[in-house]
């Protein structure tokens, strides 16, 4: 990993944008990185477009809001809209089918249909939001997947505990596909 | 500073907290085992996490019915021999006013944090600002000289809060935390260290408001130490009897209350330089603005522009000498505030070259690429 | 002051600060009178008060922990104090412009969390100290130095206000009543959780003067005939009667 990774989380309030974005900081912290995580506030969280901000650091951060994206996880065709200017040349972005229909830019695009799997799995697009991050767990390589585990484990609400560990472990396997199939 | 090492309120060891969790646990650290306050964006979780880890502790937590209430709640937790602490934003900070203006008069020591938001009134509620920096220094009526810590990270809402109460403690005073949202709401990695220094409170004999020398902090007693005590925010003598008809009196405790500020500026006022050595423009910065002249200043030297910048901690005592003779080097000075040049002002006032101000007051963080446009025109 | 009370004062004190047929003084013996009774150590003691006459009465006269604070405050300094340290015997003296009308909100919350603080209120129905304006309290008609054509507005009824929020002890007597005064508040110290006792007391000075009652023996005589023991009330009194005795906690 490079010395610096700028995330965004990105979508529509309620999608759970804000507490995927603080669980991969957690995340973080256990893989020994500095982690410096922002997040939309009040209002906007809960509705509108919502987003997240995790940077990801082998040093100290010293300006902790993204400045241009190296990964975009998003979950709305409003967000990949806003977001997709302040990405980096040749950055990652990690979209939702079933949300996003992406155009052809210089970036590296991985298609993870989570909220389709969600539905199909646990009758409500809620994890969606952890499918996405197991995604970026196997695809990015950044973090492990235990620390992911650990700090769903932690830190995600006690009684979806279980479903968003099942979310995770969904999500790393669409990767998986993914890769085979790129 | 602070005479005794304490285990701090968790284990040692990395943790990712919000500025106001860290708020929180520093305060824990610190010795904190009061807090009354009253909700307000952007400060709740301060509240909330105090709610939750005070009785672990076996510290007392209170919800007052306004701010007015909480400061005066603190204020009494204080002369009851706690650590006591409040916090709020703009609109309350206002409220408590006359309540910090008695802790100071009665040589209260208390904390009080302020996440500043954008305002005035209620303005952008959940937006950041940096406008109640004046208020700080002169929000209660009469004089009296406050302290104020400016955090410019996660680490630091932990570290500056704790220093706040030591300071409190020192000086027998209110200390306020100037804390702002972009820091409160931020998560970042922190660590807290296996032991931290705290300073206590002196409960010594001696007259409880006035001391020989003219710049002293007296000891301080407390309700229940069987000591009569006698605290009022009326003009007092040194033991606290009422002379508001004595000219002297009240000169000397107003004077000794600045001076056991002003004489202890040393022990108080710290800052801190990046990139100054050799540098021909210099910004001054605070709070979450130092985080983008810090990245500005990284990117100009890269780019083979001198520039540096320093980072003021502590506000008031306003650090002017240091201001003074870094600018004494320096071809041109700049500032970036989120308010409307509130210390750009004071720094003015000992500024020893040209000085370029930029305030913006929309409720967002100066980003380092205006920090850069700005440096380069200046010297262009 | 009695010599047997003179260890409830602080040794500096020579003289009480009222004016002349005030009703603060005589509150002040009967407060001290009754934590006589109950033979408390004023070391465990602490007095808290706001601003205004009745502020006065236990700072700096009291010899125990004072605490003379903001106006209005009294209450919200005195919670502090004693959730931080229960140990403490806390009870808050104020008037009826500092706790009812600047400070009611502390005075109703306090009351509704019930905490352990026992509240007295001197209530001389004006503003005494600032110079006779009208308060919360001033009854309708009455004149003022704010309501120099009658007060056109209504008085609290403090002790339904307290009985409303909630208070374990709920009492009014006039300081012309020493004996039930002095029981009262013993009572009032006694009982765990939030007590309030309204003293009636008069103001010659301010009240007495702007509401054509000049001399300050006709000013005790007139409390003295506005009083009904509530035994006795038949629920048809005016509102310029006072109806004393115990309403909550008896």
């Amino acid at each position: 990993m490079r010395e610096i990774t700028q995330i965004r989380l990105a979508g529509f309030g309620g999608q759970g944008i804000v507490l995927a974005g603080m669980l991969l900081g957690f995340a973080g912290v256990r893989e020994g990185l500095e982690v410096a995580n922002a997040n939309s506030y009040g209002a906007q969280a809960r509705g509108s477009a919502c987003k997240a901000e995790v940077i990801l650091g082998r040093k100290s951060i010293v300006f902790p809001h993204v400045l241009t994206s190296d990964i975009l996880i998003v979950l709305s065709q409003e967000a990949y809209k806003l977001f997709l200017p302040d990405m980096a040349d040749g950055g990652t972005i990690l979209f939702d089918p079933y949300h996003v229909t992406p155009g052809k830019t210089p970036h590296t695009f991985h298609g993870i249909p989570a909220t389709q799997t969600a539905l199909k799995t646990f009758r409500t697009p809620q994890p969606a939001n952890i499918v996405m991050l197991g995604a970026f767990t196997e695809l990015t390589g950044i973090i492990s997947e235990a620390n992911m585990t650990a700090a769903i484990r932690e830190n995600a609400p006690p009684r979806f505990v279980d479903a968003n560990l099942k979310a995770l472990a969904l999500g790393i396997d669409l990767a998986k596909k993914t890769k085979g199939a790129s | 500073m602070g005479d005794r090492r304490v285990k701090p309120s968790l284990p040692e060891g990395r943790y990712f907290f919000s500025g106001n969790e860290a708020v929180a646990e520093g305060a824990l650290s610190a010795g904190c085992r009061f807090y009354g306050g009253y909700p307000i964006t952007p400060s709740s979780e301060i509240m909330e996490r105090m709610a939750a880890r005070l009785p672990e502790f076996d510290g007392v937590f209170i919800q007052m019915e306004d701010e007015i209430a909480s400061i005066a709640s603190v204020i009494g937790a204080s002369w009851a021999g706690a650590k006591a602490m409040t916090a709020t934003s703009g609109p309350g900070f206002s409220l408590m006013q006359e309540g910090i203006g008695y802790a100071a008069f009665t040589e209260a020591p208390c904390v009080v944090v302020d996440i500043q938001r954008a305002g005035p009134s209620t303005g952008q509620a959940t937006k950041v600002g940096s406008g109640d920096l004046m208020q700080a220094k002169w929000g209660s009526h009469g004089d009296y000289l406050p302290i104020a810590l400016s955090p410019w990270s996660v680490q630091e809402m932990f570290d500056l809060t704790i220093r706040a109460f030591n300071l409190a403690e020192r000086f027998r005073t209110p200390v306020f935390l100037m804390g702002e949202e972009a820091t409160a709401h931020l998560r970042e990695s922190i660590r807290v260290p296996g032991e931290i220094a705290v300073s206590e409170r002196n409960r010594g004999e001696g007259p409880p408001f006035g001391t020989d020398e003219p710049d002293g902090v007296p000891p301080m007693p407390v309700f229940g130490d069987g000591r009569k005590l006698l605290v009022t925010g009326s003009t007092h003598d040194q033991e606290g009897f009422r002379k508001t008809d004595d000219p002297e009196t009240h000169r000397r405790l107003v004077e000794r209350l600045h001076k056991k500020i002003l004489n202890h500026q040393d022990e108080i006022i710290q800052t801190e330089a990046y990139h100054l050595k050799g540098a021909e423009v210099g910004i001054i910065a605070y709070g979450f603005t130092a985080r983008s002249a810090l990245f500005a200043v990284q990117r100009l030297r890269k780019a083979g522009v001198a520039a540096g910048l320093l980072r003021l901690q502590t506000l008031w005592p306003f650090p002017y000498d240091v201001v003074e003779s870094l600018t004494r080097s320096l071809k041109h000075c700049l500032t970036f505030e989120m308010n409307m040049g509130q210390i750009s002002g004071e720094i003015q006032k000992v500024c020893r070259c040209p000085l370029h101000v930029t305030t913006q007051v929309n409720g967002t963080i100066i980003s380092p690429a205006t920090m850069e446009t700005k440096v380069r025109e200046v010297l262009s | 002051m009695t010599r047997a009370l003179r260890g409830y004062i602080r040794p500096e004190i020579e003289h009480t600060p009222f004016c002349p047929g005030c009703g603060h003084g005589s509150l002040m013996g009967t407060i001290l009178r009754a934590i006589d009774d109950l033979n408390w150590d004023m070391d465990e003691m602490l007095f808290v008060s706001g601003i205004g006459c009745a502020g006065w009465i236990p700072s700096p006269h009291f010899n125990a922990d004072t605490l003379h604070t903001l106006h209005g405050r009294a209450i919200a300094f005195a919670t502090g104090a004693k959730l931080f340290n229960p140990a403490l015997k806390v009870m808050v003296i104020g008037g009826d412009g500092d706790l009812t009308s600047i400070g009611g909100n502390h005075l109703i919350h306090a009351a509704r969390r019930d905490i352990d603080l026992t509240v007295v209120c001197a209530n001389n129905m004006i503003y005494g100290m600032t110079g006779g304006q009208a308060a919360s309290t001033t009854p309708l008609g009455c004149t003022s130095a704010t309501t120099p054509a009658g007060n056109p507005y209504r008085p609290f009824d403090l002790c339904k206000l307290l009985e409303g929020a909630g208070a374990r002890y709920v009492a009014r007597f006039a300081v012309t009543q020493p004996v039930e005064l002095r029981e009262s508040i013993k009572k009032a110290l006694t009982i765990e959780g939030f007590t309030f006792v309204e003293a009636v007391s008069p103001c010659p000075t301010q009240f007495g003067r702007r509401n054509k009652i000049d001399q300050a023996a006709d000013m005790i005589r007139t409390l003295q005939a506005h009083c009904v023991p509530r035994e006795r009330a038949t629920g048809k009194e005016g509102p310029d009667m006072i109806i004393t005795g115990e309403f909550v906690g008896a």
